[in-house]
């Protein structure tokens, strides 16, 4: 069972697109986190991506480096992040939620106890940008016969043989990221990423979900016309900062999806 | 056996772990960089540059007063004579000629201490290319001249404000430009580290400081030495020298830098005191909490202080090949004091880790052995650090007295 992609799919049915969202884990404090997701189920979020926070994050831009720092400084680790997961299954919200992760913390977690722990806390699966699939096949592996997704990006570089394979060992759904670069500066054109919808359908029915510099309404809309859903990270960070409250979270996502 | 495997892996070390964007881009540039690199038009300019503009060969010079004073024989591979002052010029000639090839617009570097920063920016100028270097907001102020060399030369220098704001942060910055320029840009990374094919690379373009070592120690010696010594941040100037010696029966030993003592933070020692893990991009030793957090090093020398290290050196280690032992910042700035005054030459920092190793050996060596140093920079750029640490030790000597 893949709850990722079947909630994605029944947000498609339901309102046209799915919407994700990014928060680092323990950012802005480290109890934040919980009350956030929270919000952010009230307002209507599919799914969650909670950032394992890292020293080096170099697929990200200013903004969810300087979260990651935050947390860290506050001594946010990989079993904080599984204990935060825990406590929102406690809380009895259900919403898939993804780890999106610097493969260092997972290698020196240790590959299998890092799975095993991730089906103990109830996660569903985890997306590593540091980790292409030639280096992914160990924790594939370990993937199988588990309910845990793993989603592999495509980006504008990504050759057509690559898309073919990426596809393939994918799972949840395809992250697109529509230019070249790092998170959090504005995608201003999303012309790219529809023609790169269009290519990776002729080989997967996975759904395709766009991150990487989407910012508003406006942007989700234009996504959900093409392609089954949107990712919100940076931005959210930004806005999320000063009031880390359930109530901000939901306000956030209502506007998006009004 | 040739390594690296077609994966990029030495052993169980290297690799591409690296966001997607790159991947396209280090399979075009493996592929265009074997292509080129044996390309005659490319070799010959290359060659061209190396002799007339950067000096090469450098000597290999017998130290005397050293070779007396320690009761075998030393000899220093004169890199520090390499225009720029170091080894790193071999690999940004290399490298910044093959963007050209490439027909690459745009070079974009790290640099820690200003080293590589100013070799890359000197080979673009040479080569007329458009230069951006990254340099962590520490290590501007620590390297004050460095950055007015650098824009000298006509590169843009680029504070890096993130992270630790050092050499591994303007690494991280680079990356970041790189996977968002990377159609038109070329990354000149300044050592054996990072992801295949970088390790290959840097090594094949600092290989000619062992291959000079070899050819000329056995017309002056007749013979090969019983020991090759070079210091190790992330390993480029050591590998260039144990590359042609790996299949003799010669000693290797890296020496890295001890720093204040054993404690993690206190020194930048990755194989001696460091785990496996993955950092820019390739699966090495590195110094790390045990979440894999990155921890910020120490050494008196900004050369060395560097997290990670390159993967063949792990791979060498492990294998038994090589050897790695520790100088301390103290041990280090003793050596630097000694070969000055001894032989008047005055070693980099970095590489006095290395002299500080060979002199430990005194009276273990017995008077027909035969130890090469490689010498990989000179100490200029150190002056003013070296003059405060002495000042200071100087002070302390007095009150004591």
């Amino acid at each position: 069972m893949d709850r990722i992609r079947e909630k994605i799919e029944e947000a498609n049915k339901n309102k046209g697109g799915a919407l994700i969202i990014y928060i680092t884990c323990g950012f802005p404090y480290k109890d934040s986190t919980v009350d956030i997701v929270k919000g952010l189920v009230e307002g209507g979020a599919d799914v969650v991506e909670l950032g394992i926070p890292f020293s080096d994050p170099i697929a990200d831009g200013r903004i969810i480096q300087e979260a990651s720092q935050k947390a860290l400084q506050q001594k946010v680790n990989t079993d904080d992040c599984f204990s935060t997961v825990k406590k929102i299954r406690e809380n009895k919200i259900d919403i898939p939620i993804l780890f999106m992760g610097y493969y260092n913390t997972i290698f020196t977690y240790g590959e299998k106890r890092f799975v095993e722990r991730a089906k103990q806390v109830g996660l569903d699966g985890f997306i590593v940008p540091d980790l292409p699939l030639e280096e992914s096949k160990r924790i594939l592996n370990l993937l199988k016969n588990s309910s845990l997704s793993m989603p592999f990006l495509i980006t504008p570089t990504t050759t057509e043989d690559r898309i073919k394979k990426i596809v393939s060992l994918s799972s949840g759904f395809i992250y697109l990221v529509p230019r070249l670069g790092i998170t959090g500066e504005k995608t201003e054109d999303l012309s790219l990423a529809r023609s790169l919808v269009q290519k990776i359908k002729k080989y997967t029915s996975l759904p395709i979900c766009i991150g990487f510099g989407i910012e508003n309404k406006k942007d989700v809309d234009q996504i959900f016309s093409f392609c089954e859903g949107a990712i919100i990270g940076s931005k959210f960070i930004q806005f999320i900062e000063k009031n880390p409250s359930s109530e901000n979270a939901r306000l956030f996502v209502e506007k998006l999806l009004s | 056996m040739k390594l690296p495997d077609e994966k990029g892996y030495f052993g169980p070390y290297g690799g591409r772990f690296i966001p997607e964007t790159l991947v396209s881009i280090l399979d075009e540039l493996k592929q265009k960089y074997f292509n080129i690199i044996n390309r005659n038009d490319f070799q010959k300019k290359l060659n061209h540059y190396l002799r007339t503009y950067c000096g090469r060969p450098t000597p290999l010079y017998l130290a005397e007063n050293v070779s007396r004073d320690l009761g075998f024989k030393v000899y220093l591979k004169r890199e520090d004579l390499n225009h720029t002052g170091a080894h790193k010029m071999n690999n940004t000639l290399g490298q910044v000629l093959l963007a050209k090839f490439m027909g690459k617009k745009r070079v974009i570097a790290e640099t820690g201490a200003g080293q590589h920063g100013v070799a890359t920016a000197t080979a673009c100028a040479l080569l007329n290319i458009p230069c951006k270097i990254y340099m962590g907001k520490i290590d501007c102020v620590r390297q004050e001249l460095n950055v007015f060399r650098m824009k000298l030369l006509g590169a843009e220098v680029e504070v890096v404000e993130s992270g630790s704001q050092t050499l591994k942060d303007a690494i991280n910055e680079t990356i970041r430009d790189w996977v968002t320029n990377a159609s038109d840009t070329y990354y000149c990374l300044g050592s054996c580290v990072g992801p295949d094919p970088y390790p290959e690379m840097v090594r094949n373009f600092q290989v000619i400081i062992g291959k000079e070592t070899k050819e000329e120690i056995l017309k002056v010696e007749g013979r090969l030495p019983d020991m090759c010594v070079a210091c190790v941040g992330g390993g480029s100037n050591a590998i260039g020298l144990f590359y042609p010696f790996l299949e003799d029966k010669v000693k290797l030993v890296g020496v890295e830098a001890g720093g204040k003592g054993k404690k993690l933070g206190e020194n930048a020692a990755t194989i001696s005191l460091g785990q496996a893990g993955i950092l820019h991009g390739a699966k090495t030793y590195i110094l790390q909490d045990k979440y894999g957090q990155i921890i910020p090093t120490h050494s008196v020398s900004a050369g060395l202080d560097y997290p990670g290290v390159g993967p063949e050196h792990v791979f060498l280690k492990e294998s038994g090949r090589a050897q790695y032992e520790v100088a301390t910042d103290r041990e280090a700035l003793e050596a630097f004091e000694y070969l000055s005054k001894t032989e008047g030459i005055i070693p980099a920092l970095e590489s006095a880790h290395a002299i500080a190793y060979v002199r430990k050996l005194k009276g273990k060596l017995n008077k027909d052995k035969i130890v090469v140093i490689n010498l990989s920079g000179r100490g200029d750029k150190d002056m003013g650090i070296v003059r405060d640490l002495l000042e200071a030790k100087n002070g302390q000597d007095k009150r004591k007295n």
